[in-house]
């Protein structure tokens, strides 16, 4: 587990549920570089957040390359809006709100529902000590029964446990009332519940 | 706590440290053997961006209608759109005075939401498969779309207008104030809801409303029912409501421009 953690702090955008980094004033100055129409700021706001982005937009999408392209309509959407960009808002929601936006948009070109891209964890902790593969049996065991749950509140539950929003920043970004995103997450937490309690004695 | 946690005490369903982290931990877990997107934004994008700068907006809209000109004039379905409203005149020239009127009412803001439904779906398959492939904003191509289909269905209902005043005995300003306001309010209203709701659906209501108002006049002209408000005055509008018709129509127009550029907003895909 140790060497997916630090191959999580290698990536080049901020951790994801990182509440520091580069949000706040730096976020506010680049937007406001992007509406004036400088093209190095898109790319380093691109680099900053690319990542966090396209986690949240394949996860849902489950689709890589569709997810690349809805990643590329969210930064022209971010190119073309960044004047309306209003500072009541951070920067990380407001790119939030338009993947979520451009998500939506892209699901319905979607044949069929999918599910939460889920990655071959067990391929992926294979190479780790016999304790490290326990552990990673448990996480595993959430993430699958996270993918069982309604994509509403799977994506509740993403964007606070995972992306690190708070309750309000997520019900912006879904465009929903914040009792909405609560009983979203209610409902979730209600089913994951008992396999956390279930873990609880093995974690840590 | 924040507000948000305190609020939701009671009900809240509340995990506790350790089981916060597991569920963290598993999140990012699964995340970490995902792959990651490309390191830069591709160059096509940051051309197309820069383009769209020096355009601006208004200039991006006008090159977005150029653009589709050729996709919509491509299709089979401008054929059926002329020969419908030739048809129409043809049958309008035939029928009494007040029926031509309420039959071009009736069936030209039709055709114009049918032709916003069809330019903006799988039914109209090539169109459709250029919008899907497309990284324009979908309510910007809908926009597009029925700016041109709207031109030309415009165009060729005055040239028939034309016609049936050279020919008949309703005046030109008469017949074009029949079907010019209805038309044009019929295809942007179907506009502005195509940036919400899938076409289909916008289509559907924008014609159920006017089909559900033409049936009434018909009835009413036909001595069936007597409205309160007689309906005639919306299919023989004197100078006031033809005015009226129009700005509404130039509200709702500027509405659906403003909603198909606006930023992040896609609407919905049919």
């Amino acid at each position: 587990m140790e060497s997916l953690l630090a191959q999580w702090f290698k990536f080049g955008s901020p951790r994801l549920g990182d509440r520091k980094g580069v949000v706040g004033v730096a976020g506010v100055d680049l937007i406001r570089a992007v509406a004036a129409g400088d093209q190095d700021a898109l790319r380093e706001l691109y680099r900053l957040h690319s990542r966090e982005l396209f986690v949240f937009i394949l996860r849902r999408l489950g689709d890589r390359q569709l997810a690349e392209e809805t990643l590329q309509d969210v930064m022209l959407a971010v190119w073309r809006g960044a004047k309306s960009f209003r500072a009541d808002a951070s920067v990380r929601t407001w790119l939030y709100s338009i993947a979520h936006r451009r998500v939506s948009s892209a699901m319905r070109k979607l044949p069929e529902r999918v599910t939460a891209y889920e990655p071959d964890l067990m391929e992926s902790h294979a190479d780790g000590p016999a304790d490290k593969l326990e552990i990673s049996d448990l996480e595993a065991a959430i993430v699958a029964a996270l993918s069982e749950l309604p994509e509403r509140q799977r994506v509740v539950i993403e964007l606070i446990y995972l992306h690190g929003l708070t309750g309000p920043e997520a019900a912006r970004v879904l465009g929903v009332p914040v009792g909405t995103v609560k009983s979203r997450q209610n409902r979730a937490l209600r089913a994951l519940r008992p396999l956390l309690e279930e873990f609880d004695d093995v974690y840590l | 706590m924040s507000t948000y946690n305190r609020s939701s005490e009671g009900d809240h369903q509340q995990l506790s440290a350790r089981q916060e982290a597991l569920l963290r931990r598993s999140l990012r877990s699964s995340v970490s053997a995902m792959p990651t997107p490309p390191p830069d934004l591709p160059v096509s994008l940051l051309r197309a961006a820069r383009r769209e700068n020096e355009l601006g907006v208004v200039g991006a809209t006008i090159s977005l209608i150029r653009a589709q000109w050729p996709v919509v004039t491509r299709e089979r379905l401008v054929l059926g759109m002329v020969a419908a409203t030739v048809l129409v005149f043809c049958a309008a020239g035939g029928l009494m005075s007040g029926f031509d009127l309420l039959l071009l009412a009736g069936t030209l803001p039709v055709a114009a939401g049918l032709f916003t439904l069809l330019l903006s779906g799988p039914l109209s398959d090539p169109a459709h498969a250029l919008v899907s492939a497309t990284r324009t904003p979908f309510g910007a191509l809908v926009f597009a779309r029925t700016t041109v289909a709207l031109t030309i269905l415009v165009g060729l209902s005055f040239a028939g207008s034309l016609a049936l005043a050279l020919v008949g005995e309703t005046l030109l300003t008469t017949l074009v104030a029949a079907w010019l306001g209805p038309t044009v309010i019929i295809a942007a209203l179907a506009t502005v809801l195509a940036q919400f709701w899938r076409p289909a659906v916008t289509v559907v209501l924008a014609l159920a409303a006017w089909a559900g108002l033409v049936l009434l006049a018909a009835l009413e002209l036909n001595g069936v029912v007597s409205p309160g408000v007689s309906l005639q005055a919306v299919f023989r509008p004197g100078a006031g409501p033809l005015l009226a018709q129009l700005t509404l129509a130039v509200a709702l127009t500027l509405a659906a421009w403003s909603l198909a550029t606006r930023p992040g907003l896609t609407g919905a895909r049919s």
